[in-house]
């Protein structure tokens, strides 16, 4: 059983879900909290190993220790954090959480700063498709997929009850205290009650610098209206109705209220423009297993997400602008799957109902209904194991206009193929997904064009993973991975300038290629009482601007470096753990045109942390963030935080 | 390991993932000027800091980017709306920055910087320039009207005059403000306040009946003024009127879709954008005999397939040469073509992102 052989060390426990899992090298159905994939599988995966020694406070900052991943960090706790991998741009990754796909139908960016860490348990990066038989279509139908799983207890046979709860301290009167109450109901019913609360004034200073060169000047400064707000609360049920059937049922909510704090203009620095999200939800995740072979799920879910952006200092007639978006969702899954020794199939069908309602900006109130069906094969024979699935699409958009009603379909393979031999897999993947554009690029007042056509993505991954236990007198796990891959995104959707500076619209124009790289290294072992974590990935990204007609052609596309990295190491040492990380970020570009004006300097950020556990209950945890005060900038004009300290206090009670 | 030690441990692994990082050429040496040399006021983009002042050589024809930033050590800053030259000296409204930067024309070198904010600090973003008696006149897009004394370098006076004021003249004694009303889009305002100096008073408010979003103002040779009114590039269309400055009243109204415009001895020099065709051009026609008298005025109109986007016109009497600059795809960097008053192309070359003002220095 290769995936069951693989408990992250360190980490908590696999999740005690009570459905049975069916495990065969590349056939699971891995239950969604599986930490560990099938070795052909191109993914990563990181635990919570680095949330619990690190002071990383939201799935944004996660996903920089993900190779292929460039997060966009606006800079501070409330700053947008947006992930694209491998030069594909963000809208092209799915973000799932707990199984169900975060979606944001408006303009597709899904914000990883509003994923505190507080109850995150792992993180999940897959490339192409996640080789598992019982999930949502939606999981097909992206580039690739960020998944994001929470923490589930883990009830010892007298255990009732448990506590955890924390409190952070930190720089720039950053506040996080938090709690997760988990019962033992019955026998059948697990509850949870989570909450977590956010509070940054987020003043960090800063440098400021006028000029490109050496002796330009520069000033201090300190961001202003960057402040956050946010607090989450989850209640989660775990319910066993019997040895076949299962549910799992999550509500949620979400508030934050912050500052906006706007590029740093020379000269001004008056920032102003708050932001206001409300997001509620509920979903359920319904399993039956009929017997050993067949398995039926339901996935539901139903969101509201609302938006409120204010901004008191136009100088138009009002003297303010103020517009409110709501976004409505609802959707359901259902899933059925066969599977044998060697053999698995199954079925998927997504129905997902979406609106916008904005008082500004949109003014169609658009609803899309959208139906994907999916039909998910694995097969293995000997050491060869083959994963493929096809995903139909349809696509069918409402406006209160009747004219802009369209509707699109789509059929779209993934094939990978994969050999395995002792601890050692090779594994090729090819996939052809389109993005449908969002409701900002269709319908955007006299921008948006309804006639897009989505934009299209091709995959060729080649992956290399070794992946081996030493059961020899010492610990010794290594686990390293390579990839290299070829993307091609076609028929782009831009936003073009028309005539002049004031008519634009969004257009279809563009290709972009991307060859890249992906290693991960990662060796966990003990000396003596020491026990070493390891892990250094690097990435490789040559993303370019691949239209001809374009006066960027063959240009590397913004925001994307050529050269990226991270380093990871842990050491703990009886009550004691110190941890050490550094990610690594080369040159980028701001804007089309790779010229020095537009150039983003390489940097490398240091952070190190020390942690203390007192008795049985007590965990006291240090962290320096940004250790060597090193000034940078992933987004132009948009200054990341200098030196920062954090003080937590952990307290967990069984 | 002690601190020393662990500090240049962290800087080599920094060091070793900045070694594979190389540069480009940003070649900072100055260029060889000569005699002849241009100022371009490149717009930049908005929230990137990168309004550049470049300064081409016609001598060497070799243009130094960032001109002023390389002279001074610091840029001009955000969204480089407008510059004249006014004396010895060169202002530039940099509308985002929310500041008049007041540059000695012989050598690039800041003179002053002049914060463009209101009593509560609010930015009045500073949008068009002009001169008149020994004063700056700056119209914002708060609604005012700043003097600033040319001497002090201060803002003196204001003025309130419409919503978004985009352009702005000096004639007979009176400054003609366009109101354009821009950031009530698509609410535009159709009016242009008339301004009495020295005493800064608004005596007029002109209003243009069939017509909205009036923008780029200048007088005429006979003394009277134009402003191009651009429409809400939807169905309202663009147009040049012309305004009798002692009576302050309509002359003629001319319809054309007209973008930017300069004038050149007796004539008007215009971009023009055909929307059936979707070609553009630069036509000439005599200002009181627009919409019968124009002819093209480029003579090898192959030159527009080497452009992407016409943008600006400038036009110098000293030179007795016309600038017309090309922002490509606003984002990259862009171009000027200057021709001589019969329009024959003299000579190109590259600016920074979206060159919109040429004077020479």
């Amino acid at each position: 059983m290769l995936i069951l052989g693989y408990l992250p060390f360190g980490s908590f426990s696999q999740n005690e879900d009570t459905i049975r899992q069916y495990q065969l090298p590349t056939i699971t159905i891995v239950d969604s909290a599986m930490s560990q994939r099938p070795l052909e599988q191109s993914n990563v995966h990181i635990d919570r190993t680095l949330i619990e020694k690190q002071s990383v406070t939201s799935a944004g900052e996660i996903a920089k220790f993900i190779p292929g991943v460039t997060v966009k960090d606006y800079g501070g706790l409330g700053g947008l954090k947006t992930i694209s991998v491998r030069g594909l741009g963000t809208s092209h990754t799915a973000v799932m959480y707990d199984g169900i796909s975060v979606s944001d139908y408006m303009n597709g960016q899904i914000d990883l700063s509003k994923y505190s860490t507080a109850n995150i348990k792992e993180v999940n990066m897959s490339n192409g498709a996640d080789f598992n038989l019982l999930q949502p279509a939606k999981a097909l139908s992206s580039s690739n997929i960020f998944m994001i799983e929470t923490i589930k207890p883990k009830f010892e046979m007298r255990e009732r009850a448990k506590v955890n709860a924390f409190c952070s301290y930190g720089s720039f009167n950053y506040f996080n205290p938090g709690f997760a109450l988990a019962l033992k109901m019955t026998e059948k019913w697990i509850t949870t009650l989570d909450f977590d609360f956010i509070n940054s004034a987020g003043n960090y200073p800063y440098l400021l610098r006028y000029g490109r060169n050496e002796g330009d000047s520069t000033s201090k400064e300190r961001r202003t209206n960057a402040d956050l707000l946010s607090l989450r609360t989850e209640w989660n049920n775990y319910i066993t109705f019997s040895s076949q059937t299962d549910l799992k049922l999550k509500f949620y909510y979400f508030y934050s209220n912050r500052g906006l704090p706007s590029a740093t203009i020379y000269y001004y620095l008056n920032s102003h423009q708050r932001l206001w999200d409300r997001n509620a939800f509920a979903q359920s995740v319904l399993t039956h297993n009929f017997n050993e072979h067949f398995t039926y799920r339901n996935y539901s879910k139903v969101s509201v997400v609302s938006t409120h952006y204010f901004d008191g200092q136009v100088l138009n007639a009002n003297g303010f602008q103020s517009d409110i978006y709501q976004q409505k969702e609802g959707y359901v899954n259902n899933v059925f799957s066969y599977q044998s020794k060697q053999l698995g199939i199954s079925l998927t069908n997504d129905l997902t109902y979406n609106t916008l309602d904005a008082t500004a900006n949109v003014a169609v109130s658009p609803k899309r209904f959208s139906s994907l069906t999916a039909a998910i094969f694995a097969f293995d024979l000997y050491s060869f194991t083959f994963n493929a699935n096809i995903l139909h699409t349809c696509y069918h958009d409402n406006t209160s206009y009747e004219y802009m009603e369209s509707k699109k379909y789509g059929i779209h393979p993934f094939l990978s193929l994969g050999y395995r031999f002792k601890d050692f897999a090779f594994s090729i993947f090819y996939k052809d997904i389109e993005r449908y554009p969002t409701f900002n690029e269709l319908y955007y007042n006299r921008i948006g064009t309804p006639n897009l056509k989505p934009e299209r993505t091709k995959q060729f991954n080649f992956h290399w993973a070794y992946r081996k236990n030493f059961s020899t007198k010492r610990f010794l796990q290594l686990n390293t991975s390579f990839d290299a891959y070829y993307n091609q995104v076609l028929d782009k959707i831009v936003a073009m300038p028309q005539r002049n500076l004031f008519v634009w619209s969004m257009l279809n124009y563009g290709k972009v290629q991307v060859s890249g790289i992906d290693l991960l290294a990662s060796i966990r072992t003990n000396i003596r009482s020491v026990n070493l974590h390891l892990q250094g990935t690097y990435s490789f990204q040559y993303a370019v601007d691949n239209e001809e007609t374009s006066l960027t052609y063959q240009q590397q596309i913004p925001y994307t470096p050529r050269n990226s990295g991270s380093i990871l190491a842990i050491v703990d040492f009886k009550s004691w753990s110190a941890s050490y990380t550094l990610s690594f970020m080369g040159k980028r570009y701001a804007l089309n045109e790779n010229i020095a004006a537009n150039r983003l300097d390489a940097y490398c950020e240091h952070s190190v942390g020390l942690q203390k556990k007192f008795g049985k209950n007590f965990v006291l945890s240090l962290s320096v963030l940004n250790l060597l005060n090193y000034q940078y900038e992933i987004v132009k004009n948009y200054p990341m935080p200098l030196r920062q300290f954090r003080i937590k206090i952990n307290y967990k009670f069984n | 390991m002690n601190k020393k030690t662990l500090v240049t441990a962290l800087a080599l692994s920094s060091m070793m993932f900045w070694s594979c990082e190389s540069d480009e050429n940003e070649n900072p040496n100055p260029i060889i000027t000569g005699e002849n040399s241009l100022y371009v006021l490149c717009e930049g983009n908005w929230g990137y800091n990168n309004a550049t002042l470049d300064l081409f050589s016609i001598d060497s024809n070799s243009v130094q980017k960032d001109f002023f930033a390389f002279v001074n050590g610091f840029g001009l800053g955000d969204t480089g709306n407008d510059m004249i030259a006014y004396g010895s000296k060169i202002y530039v409204a940099v509308k985002v920055s929310n500041v008049v930067i007041v540059i000695n024309r012989q050598n690039g070198k800041q003179i002053a910087r002049i914060p463009m904010v209101d009593n509560a600090g609010q930015g009045k973003m500073p949008s068009r320039l002009c001169s008149a008696d020994g004063k700056v006149y700056v119209a914002c897009f708060d609604g005012y009207v700043a003097e600033i004394d040319t001497t002090s370098l201060n803002v003196v006076r204001e003025v309130k005059a419409g919503r978004n004021p985009d352009g702005i003249a000096f004639a007979n004694g009176k400054l003609f403000v366009a109101n354009s009303g821009g950031l009530d889009y698509p609410n535009y305002d159709n009016t242009i306040s008339v301004i009495q100096l020295p005493a800064l008073l608004v005596i007029d408010t002109i209003e243009i009946e069939t017509g909205l979003n009036p923008t780029l103002t200048r007088t005429l040779p006979d003394g009277n003024i134009m402003v191009l009114v651009n429409g809400n590039y939807y169905d309202v269309n663009p147009s040049l009127v012309t305004i009798n400055s002692q009576t302050n009243a309509i002359i003629k109204q001319d319809n054309v879709n007209v973008s930017s415009f300069v004038i050149k001895n007796n004539d008007v020099v215009y971009l023009h954008f055909d929307y059936t065709t979707n070609i553009y051009n630069v036509k000439t026609a005599p200002y009181n005999n627009i919409e019968n008298g124009s002819v093209d005025f480029v003579k090898q109109s192959s030159i527009f397939s080497s452009m992407t986007t016409p943008y600006c016109l400038s036009v110098s009497k000293e030179r007795q040469e016309i600038y017309m600059t090309d922002a490509k795809n606003y984002t990259s960097s862009g171009e000027v073509i200057c021709f001589d008053y019969d329009g024959n192309l003299k000579y190109r070359f590259s600016t920074s992102q979206n060159p919109s003002v040429v004077i020479v220095k």
